[in-house]
């Protein structure tokens, strides 16, 4: 859990709300596996202290994540990271609708800070001949 | 639901900003601070003796500026000491009046720039606008306005940033109003309509309380009842621009994170805007 808040700030005026910032930071921790499954996710009231941001900011992060089948929330004992199997009940439709909706934070993004798209597909080019 | 009216809207926003201050009373000390702060920069450029020596004329377009550009920082430093304890009231924690100014005082440079360059752009606009006719003033008017828009975030932007650089404070003033809500803004509303309707009803108010003054009251009746007039219009004017200013911590944070804060709805924050009819 304490891996996953260090290092970690948010930017207010990149054009991305701060919500969705943390839905793809955890998102992408849970892909590459540095949120294992079954593991902890920090408190709304921990990240909200961590990252300086609204609770209400955090809580709605949590919830959209969970509606994606990225986490579950129990009441009482906080958020975890939803087993595999409960993430693969996508349909291939919503899978796509998915990494359309990444690959448009990601230009969003890349926009924000003068990257141009080309540039992005060159880089994964280049890792995916690495891979 | 129902899409509610310009006054109804105002009005749930307004009451929003009135829980978070109710909650959290401590608040009202800041503009009070800050209103000290006006009368005793008054009394050091105004009072006795600032011009007993040489011609006022010579002294007074300097002085009008130093005042001026002293009441700017010393407005702006209150404002980012109360808006940061708002953003964390918004969070359910207790407020602090030494911890705002301690964050102030850390964030001075900031303050100090911002202050400079809010002033003389203020300055610029009034003194530019004197000296134009009719078009001139027009469009010094505008531009004004579209100075007002898009700085409208900056003291929260101060809170949120590390940079004391003016251009760029305001530049992410002007680029998280944007992103939100396109390019057809054409003002700034905030909670305006209940501010109006509060003034409108403070009026009736003082011409009622006139109605009552009697002749056979002698002038020490009217004194009380000017002095009543006065202090009631200072509370209330605190009280409003208080308001707005919790209002407006609260929009910026809707803006940036996406989420308008409890006990803002998130669905009324766009009505706090003037927004071009296409």
């Amino acid at each position: 859990m304490d891996a996953l808040i260090k290092d970690w700030t948010v930017e207010f005026h990149s054009g991305i709300p701060v919500y969705r910032q943390i839905m793809n930071h955890v998102a992408e921790a849970i892909a590459r596996g540095a949120l294992a499954e079954g593991a902890q996710l920090p408190t709304i009231r921990m990240l909200h202290q961590a990252l300086k941001v609204n609770p209400n900011t955090v809580a709605k992060a949590y919830r959209e994540l969970e509606h994606m089948g990225l986490i579950s929330s129990q009441r009482g004992s906080g958020s975890f990271v939803a087993p595999a199997q409960e993430r693969a009940v996508l349909s291939t439709k919503e899978k796509k609708a998915r990494i359309n909706a990444l690959f448009a934070r990601m230009t969003a993004e890349a926009k924000a800070y003068g990257i141009q798209v080309e540039e992005i597909v060159t880089h994964i080019s280049r890792r995916k001949s690495h891979a | 639901m129902p899409e509610k009216g310009a006054l109804a809207r105002s009005w749930s926003l307004m009451e929003a900003s009135w829980e978070i201050l109710l909650k959290n009373k401590i608040l009202m000390i800041y503009p009070l601070v800050s209103l000290a702060f006006t009368a005793a920069i008054a009394s050091f450029f105004f009072g006795p003796g600032v011009w007993a020596e040489e011609d006022p004329a010579l002294h007074s377009q300097p002085l009008m500026i130093a005042f001026y550009l002293v009441m700017m920082f010393g407005f702006t430093f209150t404002s980012v000491a109360f808006c940061h304890e708002v953003m964390i009231a918004f969070s359910g924690e207790a407020v602090s009046v030494r911890r705002g100014f301690a964050f102030a005082r850390r964030r001075i440079k900031a303050i100090l720039l911002w202050s400079l360059f809010a002033g003389l752009v203020g300055l610029l606009i009034r003194n530019l606008e004197q000296r134009f006719g009719i078009v001139g003033k027009i469009v010094l008017r505008l531009t004004g306005v579209v100075w007002s828009v898009a700085s409208v975030f900056a003291i929260q932007v101060m809170i949120r940033e590390e940079s004391a650089n003016p251009l760029e404070l305001l530049r992410k003033s002007s680029t998280t109003l944007r992103r939100n809500w396109k390019d057809n803004l054409v003002g700034y509303v905030g909670i305006g309509v209940v501010s109006a309707v509060i003034v409108g009803a403070f009026l009736v108010a003082v011409f009622v309380g006139i109605s009552f003054v009697k002749p056979e009251m002698g002038p020490r009746g009217g004194i009380a009842l000017n002095v009543t007039i006065g202090l009631l219009f200072l509370v209330a004017m605190v009280l409003a621009s208080s308001l707005d200013s919790i209002f407006r911590c609260a929009l910026y944070i809707y803006a940036s994170e996406g989420v308008a804060p409890a006990p803002y709805d998130s669905n009324l924050m766009d009505g706090a805007w003037k927004v071009k009819k296409s």
